[in-house]
C-alpha cells in the first residue's frame, strides 16, 4: 500500500506505455482550464482546482499506480459536484476537441 | 497467425476471505497456477475478526448465562465470575487454530503463489500490486466489504467502534449503544450484555433483526430486555454524536421524539460497504454502489472476471461466500456452468436461543404475492421445555398452498442445528405431511419441527 511518502505512478496508455509521477501542477492546470473554458471566474477557478487536487491526491493516497483514466474520471468526478459544466467539459474535451 | 499471450498466471484472486480462499484453494487443487492478493491480513474477515472469534466469545458468554441461571436445578452459583483479558485470549486461540487466520504460508502450502498489497487494475488482464504487475488469464474478484464512515452528524469528532473494532480495548464499556440490529449487531448486542454491559440497541425498522421474520424481533427485544437489561430502541435514527467527557452524547429520534443518551462507545453496524475501489473501469467490470454485478453464474460484465462474496451485496452471509465460492471454482473451468440455490443456505444468529432462518420468510412471500400457509408453534408446547426450563422461542414454517415446505424461522437452543432438517426438507420439497410422519425424538427441540408440520397438514 503507497503511503505519503511514495509517488504515485501514473501509466498513460498508448502504443508504448508511458509511466511517469503524479505532477500535481499539472492537474491543477489541466482543472482550471476547464473550469476557466466554462466561464467560471479566475480565483474561482483556481480555487476549485485545487479542492479537487486534494479530493484526487486523498483518493490516490493507498495507491501505488493508476492510469490516466483514472486520475481523469476521479478528478471529473469532484469537478462536477461543484460546477457540472467544468465537470462535464473536463471529462468529454477529447470528444469535444 | 495471432500469438498466444503468455500471462503470468491462470488465475489471480483478488482477497481471501470465505469466498476467495474457497476459489484459489480449490484451483491450486486441481493443478492450475494461481496468485492469491490479499491487502491485509489473510484469511479474511470471517477467520480473524468476524464469525470464528464472535462465534468463540458467543459459546463463552452464552455458557456464562446458562450457568448463572443454573441455581434453579440447584446449582451453587453464587461465586461464578469471569476474566476478560482470559476471554479475549481464549477468542485468540480459537482464531489462531482456524488454521487459516493472518497465515500466508497456509496458502502458499497449498500451492500458490501469494502478495499483500492492494491490487488495481490496468487493463482487463492485468493488475499493479505495489507496482508489482500481475497479468492473469482469469481473475475472481473476492476483496469483501469494509465500514465506511457513518453519515452521523458529528462523527469526526468522536471515536466509534465496528464490527471489527469492537474487542480492541482491554476491557468492556459501561455501555453501549449499538446502531443497527443485524445479525452481527444482535451477537454483539448479547455478549456485551451478558458480561455486564448497558447495551442500548437502535434500529430504523419496526422491529429488531429486520430481515427475518417480525415475530423473531418482537419475540427477542422482550426477551433481552428482561433476562439482559437491554434497550431496545425500534423506529429509532440516530441524529447526532459529541464527545462528552471520556464517552459519547447521542442524540436519537424515535418516531417525533428526540431524546439523548451518554455511553461510553457507540458500535455502528450498519455502515458496511463493498471494497470496489480496483480500477474495475479499467477491467471493464460494471458495478454500482451496492457491489460488483454479477449474473448467475457469478460472471461479471468481463468474460474472463468472476466476483463473488460481499463484494457483490454487501449482507452476504460468510455461508453464502463460501457457496459463492464453490460455484465459481467450478464455473471458472467448466463446459457448462451452475447456478447455486442461495434460498437454501441458512442465516444462523449463534446467540441464546439461537435464531436459524432458510428459505423464503413472511415478508419475502408477501412481496412476491404468494399464497401460502404459516405455522408458529412455541417452545412451550414441546416436552423439552419443561425438562430444559426454557419457553423462549418458537418454530415457524412456511409452505405453499401445495404443501411444500418453502421457508422456516427457529429461535430456540440449537436452533443452528435444528435448521438443516428444513434446510433439507425445502431442498427435497418436501410436503408437510411427510415432515410431520418422520419420527422425531422425544424430548428434543426438534419436535417443535413436526408439531408445526403436523398444524400445517390439512
Amino acid at each position: 500500500m503507497a503511503d505519503s511518502s511514495n509517488v504515485v505512478m501514473i501509466i498513460k496508455a498508448g502504443k508504448k506505455q508511458v509511466v511517469k509521477p503524479f505532477e500535481r501542477a499539472k492537474l491543477i492546470a489541466s482543472i482550471e482550464a476547464s473550469c476557466t473554458s466554462v466561464s467560471l471566474p479566475v480565483g474561482m477557478s483556481r480555487d476549485t482546482a485545487r479542492d479537487v487536487c486534494v479530493k484526487v491526491e486523498k483518493w490516490l493516497s493507498d495507491k501505488s499506480e493508476v492510469t490516466s483514466e483514472d486520475i481523469r474520471r476521479i478528478a471529473a468526478q469532484q469537478l462536477t459536484r461543484i460546477s457540472a459544466e467544468a465537470g462535464y467539459f473536463y471529462a468529454n474535451y477529447k470528444q469535444m476537441f | 497467425m495471432a500469438r498466444k499471450i503468455k500471462f503470468d498466471y491462470d488465475l489471480i484472486v483478488i482477497g481471501s476471505g470465505a469466498s476467495g480462499s474457497t476459489v484459489a484453494l480449490t484451483v491450486a487443487h486441481n493443478g492450475k497456477k494461481v496468485a492469491l492478493i490479499d491487502g491485509g491480513v489473510f484469511g479474511g474477515e470471517s477467520a480473524n475478526w468476524g464469525d470464528v472469534p464472535r462465534t468463540a466469545t458467543l459459546e463463552a458468554t452464552n455458557l456464562y448465562y446458562a450457568t448463572k441461571r443454573g441455581s434453579r436445578f440447584g446449582l451453587r452459583t453464587g461465586t461464578l465470575g469471569y476474566n476478560y483479558p482470559a476471554l479475549l485470549a481464549w477468542r485468540d486461540k480459537s482464531v489462531r487454530r482456524s488454521g487459516s487466520a493472518d497465515n500466508r504460508k497456509f496458502y502458499e502450502a497449498a500451492g500458490m503463489d501469494t502478495f499483500v498489497g492492494d491490487a488495481y487494475f490496468l487493463t482487463p488482464h492485468e493488475i499493479s500490486v505495489n507496482r508489482k504487475r500481475l497479468t492473469a488469464q482469469k481473475f475472481v474478484i473476492a476483496t469483501g466489504s469494509h465500514f465506511a464512515s457513518p453519515g452521523t452528524y458529528g462523527i469526526e469528532t468522536i471515536k466509534y467502534k465496528t464490527l471489527r473494532t469492537m474487542f480492541d480495548d482491554k476491557r468492556i464499556p459501561r455501555s453501549l449503544f449499538v446502531v443497527g440490529s443485524g445479525p452481527e449487531a444482535i451477537e454483539y448486542a448479547n455478549i456485551l450484555a451478558t458480561l455486564g454491559t448497558k447495551v442500548y440497541v437502535a434500529e430504523k425498522s419496526d422491529h429488531i433483526l429486520p430481515d427475518y421474520d417480525h415475530e423473531v424481533g418482537e419475540l427477542l427485544a422482550d426477551y433481552y430486555h428482561d433476562s439482559l437489561g437491554m434497550v431496545i430502541l425500534t423506529k429509532t435514527q440516530v441524529a447526532e454524536v459529541a464527545p462528552k467527557g471520556l464517552g459519547v452524547h447521542i442524540t436519537y429520534r424515535r418516531g417525533n421524539l428526540t431524546k439523548s443518551v451518554q455511553v461510553d462507545s457507540i458500535l455502528y453496524t450498519d455502515n458496511r460497504v463493498p471494497t470496489i475501489d480496483l480500477g474495475l473501469e479499467n477491467a471493464t467490470v460494471d458495478y454500482a454502489t451496492n457491489g460488483i454485478k454479477v449474473d448467475d453464474n457469478m460472471r461479471t460484465s468481463a468474460r474472463h472476471i468472476f466476483a463473488a462474496g460481499s463484494v457483490t451485496n454487501h449482507s452476504v452471509s460468510t455461508q453464502t461466500a463460501m457457496l459463492q465460492g464453490r460455484l465459481v471454482a467450478h464455473n471458472l473451468y467448466a463446459k457448462t456452468p451452475i447456478t447455486a440455490n442461495e434460498s437454501l443456505v441458512p442465516r444462523i444468529i449463534f446467540v441464546d436461543p439461537a435464531i436459524a432462518s432458510v428459505g423464503l420468510t413472511e415478508s419475502d412471500c408477501l412481496k412476491r404475492d404468494l399464497a401460502t400457509n404459516q405455522a408458529l408453534v412455541p417452545l412451550s408446547q414441546v416436552a423439552r421445555s419443561n425438562t430444559s426450563d426454557f419457553t423462549t422461542g418458537f418454530v415457524k414454517l412456511i409452505s405453499n398452498k401445495k404443501g411444500i415446505i418453502i421457508g422456516g424461522t427457529i429461535v430456540a437452543p440449537h436452533a443452528a442445528e435444528m435448521i438443516q432438517e428444513v434446510c433439507l426438507a425445502i431442498a427435497e420439497n418436501m410436503t408437510v405431511s411427510k415432515l410431520a410422519r418422520m419420527p422425531h425424538a422425544f424430548l428434543s427441540w426438534s419436535e417443535a419441527i413436526r408439531i408445526a408440520a403436523g398444524k400445517l397438514v390439512k
